[in-house]
């Protein structure tokens, strides 16, 4: 207790250290607060939909109740239903936010909705914040971090060697070793109590326990690889400085180049493609299709014997027809933008193992729910309860039925289920435990070392 | 010693240097490598551009006989060009929408942001030769220059250096000047626009984008030289740099952009879609209903031909009525779309105050603005498409009412009539259009450099006492 003590001094001795320790409390607190205010905008944004979309319905049940029409429709029309899929706030939006501000958490359902339409008009919020980025509590371990532990572990040993005090450390402790370990161990705890901290009090505000723990493991864990590294090079280096620079210059690596040129390697190996080339396409498939309408709503009812009766008339079913068919023509052009989606990814996790910071970064927001994965669950999902939608009033719409009070009141409602699997957190959780107890053992060769033992 | 003749020395000794030279052509080669990948991706999109504009104009023609207001409902697609500096600096490229659909009652907004796309956001930035001047170049200044005045401290030569007559600042001069090469040779990339350029303007602005990079550049290595006279040893110059650096390049901007988002928050797109439904319906001031403003306009329209019924109308009232409501919904949009611009302008506003503590905001903002792309030249392209859409919409709307007399929806247009409308071809503003609006960003810039050049004589009066005493 009493070298707990005595190093808590050494490390927070003079103006700087305590001013450097303050600064990561403070940042600590921002990320935090940072975090808890995404959430707040998410869940207000949502319920607004929600609102919405429950108001729109309660209304349209009176205005059957009431034969009243509003708009073009007739009240109960099945094509004149609309129904909000929204994205709940992500699991571990607190600690990690990830590209998630940027992407759309809701879609309009109706019978006319198409998979490559479901979110539009979504450009209104300003692209200044976006362009700049969010501090977000993993932002700040990932890349500050890192530096508070450059900070606390360059001069491990390479302190005592620059002021030749070696051999006096190593008389009084009997064993270098065991200093270098002690002194490692100790200052590690202090990055350690911060994403602890952190952790706990996502835990506090709202995120759920397996969340906060998987974003804590990996945090805990990168930083520990920066400790072991530092520590290696701090026993390694002649002197504190040389120490620092090569750190420094690590953090850069790491940290700063090597993340951007991955995004530009993916960029130039699997470029993004351009949506334009998908408007276009979509652009003729429905020239051509507007003018064989009536064509196409006499080869659906054909393929749809269920809907024996139907009145062929009507633009709300042409409508209908045209979307499916523009839907199932574009379709695969769609899967080829998929197609190259994944192989972007492919290519990004690939990429991702050359760098611990995009690796960690990537694993953080995973957790978290904030990266793309839980964003492409939602869409499939929203996909898929469009087709409940269509299900449910196809029928209604092609025999020229209106809906009851109690029919519009029993209208599906869209529930996000949240993905599973921790596959990737574990392996990257295994990644970083291996390359730090590489570093340790090299760091453990580094201490055996006759001259320096 | 002169100015020259130490700024001389130090590049002798800086070239004997085997790191620095590794540093620098490392930097340079990123740079290369950076620009040819952003010259490559920028000559695709600007190909998908034509060739899709050219398709869309294909199509909008190749409509068969058809009423206009399904014309106007098929409506024409705009795309945005990358423009050729977006190579250099991509600026806000990856947040802003590519393609704007130009249809019938709606002024929608851009779609397809690439960010959207992008399934792997980079921790900071993807490399762009930009990032390389804004974020690697400084660095590689500090790792050269902080022991330039510190180290001669820690040797004691300082002193010794002074003390032989030399002014301190001819001498701190010198050793900025020896900075200022080595950044001259890190600015070489900053040339690179200048190159890509494929018209007059975009020349001039890849001139003001170099200018820019280059006071950034000067900045920066006078601020190296101030910390590092005032330094009491090269550590403690290289850990207050780097410090700053982390601060100044990579934090405050963040938090600047999050107090800009708390100071003017960006507009939700559901509410957004829901005020502008509302004021469609009953007026901005929520007081003009739609059924209200129809009858009026029909007493209006009869009153004008001095017929009593709407049967009698020479003209089709349902295309003056469609007009009308275009003309209504344009006010709508004007309000609301004229409201994000300015939640934009305020952040932008904020963003400036915050660069009163950081260059970086400010070089940023200059160089996406000279490239073309920032949010000031996305509002150009919006406002120009929004211009010919409701040009277009005046004209089908126009015919709608002339011939459609008695026939309203089952009408049908001859084809020439959607042929002989004019092509939307868009130009970006001209630096000399928008420069105006930059002239903030630039006064900040030489602001700092004021302030630098500034900090640097104070140090270089510090050391004159410092030797005086001795």
């Amino acid at each position: 207790m009493s070298s707990l003590r005595l190093e808590f001094v050494q490390i927070t001795r003079g103006a700087l250290p305590r001013t450097i320790l303050a600064l990561f409390v403070a940042l600590t607190a921002y990320g935090l607060w940072a975090g808890v205010s995404e959430r707040a905008r998410w869940t207000d944004v949502v319920a607004a939909n929600r609102a919405q979309a429950e108001e729109a319905n309660a209304r349209e049940q009176e205005n059957i109740r009431l034969s009243r029409q509003e708009g073009f429709s007739p009240p109960g029309a099945p094509s004149a239903q609309l129904m909000d899929a929204s994205l709940p706030p992500a699991p571990g939006v607190i600690l990690a936010q990830g590209d998630a501000p940027l992407r759309p958490v809701t879609a309009w359902i109706s019978l006319f909705a198409r998979s490559d339409t479901l979110f539009r008009n979504t450009e209104t919020e300003s692209p200044l914040a976006a362009s700049l980025g969010v501090m977000d509590l993993s932002w700040i371990v990932i890349v500050l971090m890192p530096l508070l532990v450059i900070a606390l572990n360059h001069d491990l040993l390479s302190g005592d060697r620059d002021a030749a005090r070696l051999g006096l450390l190593r008389a009084q402790a009997g064993s270098l070793g065991r200093v270098v370990v002690h002194r490692l161990g100790l200052r590690f705890l202090l990055p350690g109590v911060f994403v602890t901290a952190a952790a706990i009090l996502a835990m506090a505000l709202g995120t759920a326990a397996f969340v906060a723990f998987a974003w804590w493991l990996i945090a805990t864990l990168y930083l520990a690889v920066w400790s072991l590294l530092a520590g290696w090079i701090g026993v390694c280096a002649q002197a504190a400085r040389s120490a620092a620079s090569i750190l420094l210059l690590a953090w850069l690596g790491f940290v700063v180049v090597l993340p951007a040129a991955i995004a530009l390697g993916i960029d130039w190996l699997s470029a993004t493609q351009s949506r334009v080339a998908q408007v276009v396409a979509t652009r003729e498939v429905q020239l051509d299709l507007q003018e064989r309408m009536s064509e196409l709503l006499d080869r659906y009812l054909v393929d749809h014997p269920e809907l024996v009766g139907a009145d062929a008339g009507g633009f709300a079913r042409s409508y209908f027809v045209a979307q499916r068919e523009t839907e199932s023509q574009v379709a695969p052009v769609m899967e080829k933008f998929a197609e190259a989606q994944r192989r972007r990814a492919r290519w990004h996790t690939r990429l991702a193992w050359l760098s611990p910071a995009t690796l960690a970064y990537g694993g953080m927001t995973r957790v978290a729910g904030t990266d793309s994965t839980r964003h492409d669950a939602f869409v499939a999902q929203a996909q898929a309860f469009a087709g409940t939608w269509r299900d449910h009033l196809r029928e209604h719409l092609f025999l020229g039925r209106t809906l009851t009070p109690d029919e519009a009141a029993s209208l599906p409602r869209f529930t996000f289920e949240e993905p599973r699997g921790i596959g990737h957190v574990s392996r990257l959780a295994g990644f970083l435990a291996l390359l730090g107890v590489m570093l340790a053992v090299l760091l453990r060769g580094e201490i055996m070392d006759d001259e320096l033992r | 010693m002169s100015a020259l003749g130490t700024g001389a020395a130090e590049l002798r000794q800086a070239w004997r240097d085997g790191r620095a030279r590794t540093a620098l052509f490392a930097l340079l080669a990123l740079a290369a490598i950076t620009l040819a990948i952003g010259w490559q991706q920028q000559a695709r999109q600007e190909s998908d551009v034509a060739q899709a504009t050219a398709v869309d104009r294909r199509l909008w023609e190749g409509q068969a006989t058809r009423n206009p207001h399904s014309v106007a409902h098929f409506g024409q697609y705009a795309f945005k060009p990358a423009g050729a500096l977006s190579a250099f600096d991509p600026g806000l490229t990856p947040w802003l929408g590519t393609a704007l659909w130009m249809e019938a009652h709606y002024q929608n907004s851009a779609t397809y942001r690439p960010a959207e796309d992008q399934r792997d956001q980079p921790i900071l930035a993807t490399l762009s030769g930009a990032f390389v001047m804004q974020i690697l170049a400084p660095l590689v200044l500090i790792f050269m220059g902080f022991g330039l005045v510190a180290r001669e401290r820690e040797r004691q030569t300082l002193k010794l250096a002074l003390a032989s007559g030399a002014s301190p600042v001819a001498w701190l001069t010198g050793k900025f000047l020896a900075l200022a090469v080595v950044a001259a040779i890190l600015y070489l990339p900053a040339w690179a626009p200048v190159m890509l350029a494929d018209s007059d303007d975009a020349r001039q602005r890849a001139l003001y984008l170099a200018l820019a990079y280059g006071v950034f550049l000067l900045t920066i290595a006078a601020l190296i030289i101030a910390v590092s006279a005032r330094a009491g040893t090269a550590r403690g110059a290289l850990l207050t740099l780097l410090g700053g650096w982390v601060l100044m390049a990579l934090v405050l901007p963040r938090l600047g952009a999050t107090f800009a988002e708390e100071v003017a928050p960006s507009t939700d797109t559901g509410q957004f879609w829901r005020d502008v439904r509302a004021a469609l319906e009953g007026g901005i001031d929520g007081h003009s209903p739609a059924g209200a403003r129809e009858e009026a306009l029909l007493q209006e329209t009869l009153r004008q031909y001095g017929v009593a019924r709407e049967e009698d109308l020479p003209v089709s009232f349902a295309g003056i009525s469609m007009q009308a409501g275009e003309e209504h919904a344009n006010v709508v949009y004007d309000h609301f779309y004229g409201r994000l611009q300015q939640d934009e302008q305020r952040q932008r506003r904020v963003l400036r105050g915050v660069s009163l503590l950081t260059p970086w905001i400010t070089v940023r903002s200059l160089s996406a603005g000279m490239a073309g792309t920032d949010a000031e030249h996305h509002w150009h392209f919006v406002r120009a498409t929004e211009r010919y859409r409701r040009d277009l919409q005046r004209y089908l709307n126009g015919d709608f009412t002339q011939n459609a007399k008695g026939q309203d929806f089952d009408y049908q247009a001859d084809p020439r009539l959607w042929r002989e409308t004019a092509v939307f071809s868009y130009r970006a503003p001209r630096v000399g259009e928008v420069a105006r609006s930059y002239a903030p960003d630039a006064l900040l810039l030489l602001g700092w450099a004021t302030l630098a050049v500034v900090l640097m004589l104070s140090a270089a009066r510090t050391l004159g006492r410092e030797a005086s005493s001795s």
